[in-house]
């Protein structure tokens, strides 16, 4: 069997992103808490007396497995969660709420105990989403700044160009409020990819759009994973914060495709002020949708009239309601077992769960709690974003209702599967010429995309392998696929549901170990002889 | 030489049996072929008319209907 050009560089590819995982795995980069001083082997605590340290935390909300050997009895405290350890060994899972940057952490114990082996694990980075954090005050601000920004933007719509740099200036602003040194960093960068637009505006000039792509994605990677070294000689500098920038992923996969557009000689004449507003555009800086810049400007309202603003007051309220009555109010305890099963947290520490009906009735919650979050999120963009008076294109079109895998991801962040049909898909579906190495590719860019991670490698593998599956069914068995039965079809929804709540236990726990055995677990339900 | 929104019809009925095409009628979005026909579509214009088609310098929408087909086949002569 001969292998072509093309699919050495695809299998070329795959290795590299996974050498490049394993070495980010081996060096211990991107560990996102780490104890400020080390913790000793042995930890002796006198009778009434206590061990104490801090974590570094560097990501909001993170969720840690902590594990040790106890003589004695001991209580462990991180942040304002209290948890007590028998002797023995020990495992707690602590789910630590807020954006802080230093968490102390302390043992202590009523009467003389020993604590051997302490160890932590982040299993994942991001347990509470950025909405379910933002405090009271930060409401109010945030709130005044909106409706400020809303009825300027409405009182001056007619002037374009006024209109556009107000908008550029809200969003630079909470950009720089966050953290001033990235925003310079990155208006710097857009300056520069702008000035090159006629750089690699042509089809003769390939190495240059792959050059500027591949700084893109540098770009992205530095700001993404490599802020604390980037800042470590900045400690102390006011104004700057080791959290991962606001919305950088959207920015750059927008700049991606704004640059895949110049290459083929569309929009060229795009002014710099249009350029700015499209890739840092308010309604859609922290999630997305992902436009595209010729949509993006042709769907401005020519008008803002009253019908715009009832229409995005409304989606606003839409989203905040997904948001906080259904995803927080009654989906979330779903994943910590309220309504049944184990809950996640028992099934981290492998303890105390029956076997796979936990795991899912965690992973179907936890996909609606997915679904129902992030389409909240989708509603307040479309609906700020009219207010502004841009109609920007859908998200999500009842996922959960797809009869196959397929659709799921025709019918699934929408903007993402485009901009990912649009510029990896076809380009490699052209190139290779083979119908499956695509879906592949296309699958872990868009799982590397979110996270640079195993769990995420493994999620793109997933999907990619049941999208093939689904394309081999539907060749083989075209009847069965286009059967309008109501029972196979809804027999297909069902299915559909678990399979993609199979994944997205690889997108809920960072850490892969973790997530593999869960998987595993999960499948054990369908191939009870797998063990 | 140019080709024609007439040539490429006459392509498109005897690589997919689609008759009646007017120059500006959707394909893709409309539904009548697939992303995977893409390939076979640009295999037989490949073919036909003796060009290369470079991966990144086309869309999917570019082939939508007649016109642009005749588009992106008259930028690679």
């Amino acid at each position: 069997m001969t292998i072509s050009r093309e699919h050495r560089y695809v299998a070329a590819y795959v290795l590299l992103t996974l050498l490049a995982l394993v070495l980010i795995r081996v060096s211990g980069s991107g560990r996102l808490v780490e104890a400020e001083q080390v913790v000793p082997d042995l930890i002796a605590v006198e009778a009434g007396d206590f061990y104490t340290n801090t974590f570094r935390i560097h990501q909001v909300s993170p969720k840690l497995r902590v594990h040790m050997e106890v003589e004695g009895r001991v209580s462990v405290k991180i942040g304002d969660l209290t948890k007590a350890c028998g002797p023995g060994s020990c495992e707690r899972v602590f789910n630590l709420l807020g954006a802080r940057e230093s968490v102390p952490f302390e043992i202590f114990a009523d009467e003389g105990a020993k604590v051997r082996n302490f160890e932590y694990r982040v299993v994942k980075y991001k347990s509470e989403t950025t909405l379910s954090q933002v405090t009271s005050s930060a409401w109010f601000y945030v709130g005044v700044l909106f409706l400020l920004t809303v009825a300027i933007n409405y009182f001056f719509y007619e002037r374009k160009t006024l209109n556009q740099w107000l908008l550029i200036g809200i969003a630079f602003s909470l950009l720089g409020v966050n953290d001033w040194l990235f925003t310079l960093a990155l208006a710097g960068f857009l300056a520069a990819m702008w000035g090159l637009r006629h750089w690699v505006s042509g089809d003769a000039r390939a190495r240059r759009l792959w050059a500027l792509v591949l700084v893109a994605v540098l770009f992205l990677l530095l700001w993404k994973y490599g802020k604390e070294t980037l800042y470590a000689s900045l400690q102390g500098t006011p104004g700057l914060s080791l959290f991962m920038p606001v919305g950088v992923s959207y920015f750059v996969i927008r700049l991606i495709d704004t640059l895949l557009r110049w290459y083929r000689k569309e929009s060229v004449e795009l002014q710099f002020r249009e350029f700015l507003l499209f890739i840092i555009f308010p309604g859609t800086l922290v999630a997305g949708p992902i436009e595209n810049v010729k949509d993006f400007f042709g769907n401005r309202c020519a008008r803002l009239d009253r019908d715009d603003l009832g229409y995005g007051v409304g989606r606003v309220c839409i989203g905040l309601a997904k948001k906080f009555v259904i995803a927080d109010g009654f989906l979330y305890p779903g994943i910590h077992g309220e309504y049944g099963g184990a809950g996640v947290d028992a099934l981290i520490l492998g303890q105390g769960y029956g076997g796979g009906l936990d795991i899912m009735a965690f992973a179907v919650f936890g996909l609606l709690y997915a679904y129902v979050d992030f389409s909240a999120y989708s509603d307040i963009a479309i609906g700020a974003s009219r207010l502004f008076g841009y109609r920007i294109c859908e998200n999500f079109n009842f996922p959960i209702l797809a009869s196959n895998i397929r659709e799921y991801w025709k019918r699934w962040h929408m903007s993402l599967s485009n901009w990912a049909f649009r510029n990896v898909y076809f380009p490699v579906l052209l190139q290779t010429r083979n119908s499956y190495l695509p879906l592949y590719m296309t699958m872990l860019l868009i799982g590397l995309w979110h996270a640079f991670s195993f769990s995420w490698f493994a999620w793109a593998l997933h999907h990619a392998t049941g999208m093939s599956v689904v394309g081999h069914f539907q060749k083989w068995f075209p009847k069965v696929s286009r059967s309008k039965n109501p029972l196979l079809h809804w027999g297909a929804v069902g299915a559909t549901v678990v399979y993609a709540s199979m994944g997205f236990v690889f997108v809920y726990l960072d850490d892969f170990s973790v997530a593999l055995r869960l998987y595993l677990g999960y499948w054990q339900l369908f191939v009870p002889f797998w063990s | 030489m140019t080709v024609s929104a007439h040539d490429i019809a006459a392509l498109m009925e005897e690589e997919f049996g689609l008759d009646g095409l007017s120059p500006e009628s959707p394909i893709f979005s409309a539904g009548l072929l697939d992303s995977l026909d893409v390939l076979r579509l640009i295999s037989a214009l490949e073919k036909t008319y003796k060009i290369s088609v470079s991966p990144v310098s086309v869309t999917l929408e570019m082939f939508d209907n007649l016109d642009g087909i005749c588009g992106v086949v008259n930028k690679h002569l």
